[in-house]
C-alpha cells in the first residue's frame, strides 16, 4: 500500500504507550489487509482504457440473490418494461466492456433514496428514486456503467475483509477513549486493546479500498460511457452531481440531528446525577457536588461525542485523500476532459427515457408508488378517509399486490381503533402480497405474523412465519428477524437452533443472528458488563 | 356464567387494540417516495464548485476563448441560463457563460430518506453487494 504523510498530532503523555500499539497493530493489520486485497490500495484504471478482459469468473446463482434483496426493506418492485429497457442498457454496457456474455440484470428496488449496488452475481438494484430523479439515458447509462464496473472489476471479493472488520465496529468508540485517554482503565484487557486495534484498523482500511473501487469503477463507467457516445456533461457527471447535492442536504440534516441528540443526551445525564444526588441531601454542600456531579455527567455524555469526533478526525488524517463525490467529479471530469478536446459533445438523450418512464406500466406504477407516499403522508395526520381513497388507488393495477401499496392501505384499513372488521380486512390485503409470488415480500409475512402473535393468535402466527421462512429460506437478510420472532413467541429453543443454523450458513450474519437469539436476562446481563466497562472507564476519566 | 361473554368481548378488544399499535407502529417506517421531496430535477440550480481554477469565463455559450478569468469566490453562484453545455451566471455584475465541464452544479432529486433499507440493520445488510455508487445517505 502507499505511504501517506501523516500530520504531526499532539500527543499525550499518559495514553501514548496504548496509541502506539495501537497504531503499530492497526498499521500492521491494515498492511497485511492490503497486501491481500485484489486491487488493494494502489490499482488504478486510467479513464479511458479498460483493463483486459477477466477471464475465468465463477458466477454464483442469481437466484437466492434477488430473492435475498427481496427480503430487504420493501422489496423490490416489478416494472418488466422499465426492467426491459435497463436490460437493454445493460447490454450494451457489457458488449462495450468486451464481456457480452456475463450474466446480470436489472431490478428496482422499493427505496425513495438515490440508491444503486450490484452484487457478486452480476445484477444491479437502482431504487424509484433514481428512476424518478434522472433525467436523461445519458444519467441512467453512467450509473449502470458505474455499477457494472464494480462487477467486471472483481470487487466482490473484498466483501470478506469489510465483514470481518464489521463485526468489531462497535468497539471504535471505546477504542478510541482507551487509546485516547484512559490507558489502562480497569474493566479493560488486552483482547479489548486488540479489539479496538482492529476496529481502528477497519475505519481506515475499508474506506482506503473503498476509495479506489469508486474511482475506478467511475473511471470503467466514464469510459464505456463514452465509448457508447453518450454525453459526459449530462451523463456521467449530472449523476454525481446529483448524488453529491443528495448526500450535502442529507449530511446537513444529519449533523442537526446529531447535534439534537448530544444535547438531550447531556441534559438527562445531568438530570439523573441530579436526582441521584437529591437523594442523598439537601444542604448547600450537597448542592454543590450536585451540581458538580451533573457537570461531570453531562460532560462525559458529551466526552464520548467528542471522542468519537476525535475519531474521525484521526481518520479524516489518515485517509487525507479521501474524495467525497465532489472530488470523485473533480478528479474524473480533469481526467475526461482531454479526451473530449476538440471533439464535438454529444447532445444528451432524453427523448428515449421520456418514452421509458411514460410506458403504461411503468407510468402507473410510478404514480401509484406517489399515490402511496401522498396516502402515507394522511396516514401522518390522522386523515384515515383521505388515506384510504389515495391508498385504495396505490394498491390498484400494476400495483395491486405490491407490498409497500398494500401495507399502507391495510394501515389505512385499521384505522384508528382497530376493530374486529378493519383487523380482518388489514391481514387480508396482507395476504393478497403473499399469495402473489412475484410480489411477496418478507416485511409483509413479518407484520402478519407478528400481528396475529399480538393478537393472542400463536399457532396461526407460528404456520405464517414458517411459510415465509420457507420462502425466504435462502435469503440470509430473512433470518434474523425470524430468530426474533420465535424469541417473542418465547420459543427460545427454535430462535438459538435458528441462530447456530444462520451462524454455519451465513457467516456475514452471525452476528445479527446471535443477537437476535439473545434472551431478556442474556442481554441484561451483556448491558450490565457494557454499563460496568463504561463506568470503570468513567471513573478513570474524571479520577474518582 | 353470564359474564364469559363480556369478558372475552373485554379481550378481544385488548387483543385488537394490540394488533392496531402493531401495525402503526410500522407507519414511521414505512418510505415516503418521491413527492416528499427537495428541488425538483428541472431547477437549473446552482454552481456549487470549480474545477478549474481560475475560471474561464466566456460571453456567449461555445465560444473558443474566454472574456476573462477569475477566482471563483463567492460561490454558489445561481445558475440563470442553460444551454449547449453552457450555464449563464452573473458575476459582479455581469453576465458571462461558464463551461459545464470547468464547474460542478447542485441538481435537485426526487428522493426522500424515509424508509430507505439501512445498512447495518437486521434485515438490511446489502449482503453481497458493494457499498453503492456513492455513499449511504440515509442512515
Amino acid at each position: 500500500m502507499r505511504a501517506s504523510p501523516k500530520p504531526r498530532r499532539p500527543r499525550r503523555a499518559p495514553a501514548r504507550p496504548v496509541q502506539a500499539a495501537l497504531a503499530a497493530l492497526a498499521a500492521a493489520w491494515l498492511a497485511a489487509g492490503c497486501a491481500t486485497l485484489p486491487g488493494g490500495d494502489t490499482f488504478a484504471l486510467k479513464t479511458g482504457e479498460l483493463p483486459p478482459v477477466p477471464t475465468g469468473r465463477t458466477w454464483p446463482d442469481p437466484a437466492p440473490d434477488v430473492r435475498n434483496q427481496r427480503a430487504r426493506g420493501y422489496g423490490l418492485v416489478d416494472m418488466p418494461e422499465m426492467q426491459a429497457y435497463l436490460d437493454g442498457l445493460l447490454a450494451r454496457v457489457k458488449t462495450a466492456a468486451g464481456v457480452p456474455d456475463w450474466p446480470g440484470a436489472v431490478y428496482i428496488t422499493a427505496s425513495g433514496d438515490l440508491q444503486a449496488y450490484c452484487t457478486g452475481s452480476g445484477n444491479i438494484y437502482l431504487s424509484l428514486g433514481w428512476l424518478a430523479s434522472a433525467e436523461s439515458e445519458d444519467e441512467i447509462v453512467a450509473l449502470l456503467s458505474h455499477e457494472y464496473g464494480h462487477v467486471y472489476l472483481d470487487y466482490h471479493q473484498l466483501e470478506g475483509a469489510a465483514d470481518a472488520a464489521d463485526k468489531v465496529a462497535t468497539w471504535t468508540t471505546v477504542g478510541v477513549v482507551l487509546a485516547r485517554k484512559a490507558g489502562n482503565a480497569a474493566g479493560w484487557g488486552l483482547a479489548d486493546s486488540v479489539l479496538a486495534s482492529y476496529a481502528l484498523g477497519k475505519s481506515v482500511l475499508v474506506p482506503a479500498w473503498g476509495r479506489q473501487q469508486e474511482e475506478n469503477a467511475d473511471r470503467f463507467g466514464a469510459t464505456v460511457s463514452l465509448r457508447l457516445g453518450y454525453s459526459f456533461t449530462q451523463g456521467f457527471k449530472a449523476f454525481l452531481e446529483r448524488q453529491d447535492t443528495w448526500e450535502q442536504k442529507n449530511a446537513a440534516l444529519r449533523e442537526a440531528q446529531q447535534q439534537r441528540l448530544l444535547e438531550q443526551v447531556k441534559q438527562a445525564a445531568a438530570d439523573n446525577a441530579r436526582k441521584k444526588s437529591t437523594a442523598q441531601g439537601n444542604d448547600a454542600v450537597n448542592q454543590t457536588v450536585r451540581e458538580l456531579e451533573a457537570s461531570l455527567e453531562s460532560g462525559g455524555a458529551g466526552l464520548f461525542q467528542n471522542l468519537d469526533n476525535g475519531m474521525r478526525g484521526l481518520w479524516d488524517q489518515l485517509t487525507v485523500s479521501h474524495p467525497s463525490t465532489a472530488g470523485r467529479l473533480d478528479s474524473l471530469t480533469a481526467q475526461v476532459m482531454p479526451l473530449m478536446a476538440g471533439k464535438p459533445r454529444p447532445r444528451p438523450s432524453v427523448a428515449p427515457w421520456t418514452r421509458a418512464l411514460a410506458q403504461r406500466r411503468t407510468a402507473a406504477t410510478l404514480k401509484n408508488y406517489q399515490l402511496a407516499a401522498d396516502a402515507q403522508g394522511a396516514l401522518q395526520a390522522q386523515d384515515f378517509a383521505r388515506a384510504r381513497k389515495l391508498a385504495l388507488e396505490a394498491s390498484s393495477g400494476p400495483t395491486a399486490r405490491q407490498a409497500l401499496p398494500l401495507m399502507t392501505l391495510s394501515l389505512a384499513e385499521l384505522g384508528p381503533g382497530g376493530n374486529a372488521q378493519g383487523m380482518q380486512r388489514a391481514g387480508a390485503l396482507l395476504d393478497r402480497n403473499l399469495q402473489s409470488e412475484p410480489d411477496r415480500s418478507w416485511t409483509v409475512y413479518v407484520t402478519r405474523a407478528s400481528g396475529l402473535l399480538g393478537a393472542g393468535q400463536g399457532r396461526q402466527a407460528g404456520q405464517v412465519m414458517e411459510q415465509g421462512l420457507s420462502y425466504f429460506s435462502d435469503a440470509p437478510a430473512a433470518w434474523p428477524d425470524a430468530i426474533r420472532f420465535y424469541g417473542q413467541a418465547g420459543d427460545w429453543t427454535r430462535a438459538k437452533q435458528l441462530a447456530a443454523q444462520c451462524a454455519s450458513r451465513f457467516s456475514s450474519y452471525a452476528g445479527a443472528c446471535n443477537t437476535a437469539a439473545l434472551t431478556p436476562a442474556e442481554k441484561a446481563e451483556i448491558d450490565r458488563r457494557n454499563e460496568q466497562k463504561v463506568k470503570s472507564m468513567m471513573d478513570r476519566l474524571t479520577k474518582k | 356464567m353470564r359474564r364469559l361473554p363480556s369478558l372475552r368481548a373485554s379481550l378481544r378488544a385488548s387483543l385488537r387494540a394490540r394488533l392496531a399499535a402493531t401495525l402503526l407502529a410500522l407507519l414511521p417506517v414505512l418510505p415516503a417516495l418521491p413527492a416528499v421531496a427537495a428541488t425538483p430535477p428541472s431547477d437549473l440550480g446552482q454552481v456549487a464548485g470549480a474545477v478549474v481554477k481560475p475560471l474561464p469565463l466566456y460571453a456567449h455559450p461555445g465560444d473558443a476563448a474566454a472574456a476573462q478569468s477569475v477566482a471563483p469566490d463567492n460561490l454558489p453562484w445561481p445558475v440563470l441560463e442553460s444551454k449547449d453545455d453552457f450555464y449563464r451566471v452573473r458575476v459582479a455584475g455581469h453576465d458571462y457563460w461558464v463551461d459545464s465541464m470547468t464547474v460542478r452544479v447542485t441538481r435537485g432529486a426526487k428522493a426522500s430518506c424515509a424508509g430507505t433499507v439501512m445498512q447495518g440493520g437486521s434485515n438490511h445488510s446489502p449482503t453481497g453487494s458493494t457499498p453503492g455508487a456513492g455513499e449511504a445517505n440515509c442512515r
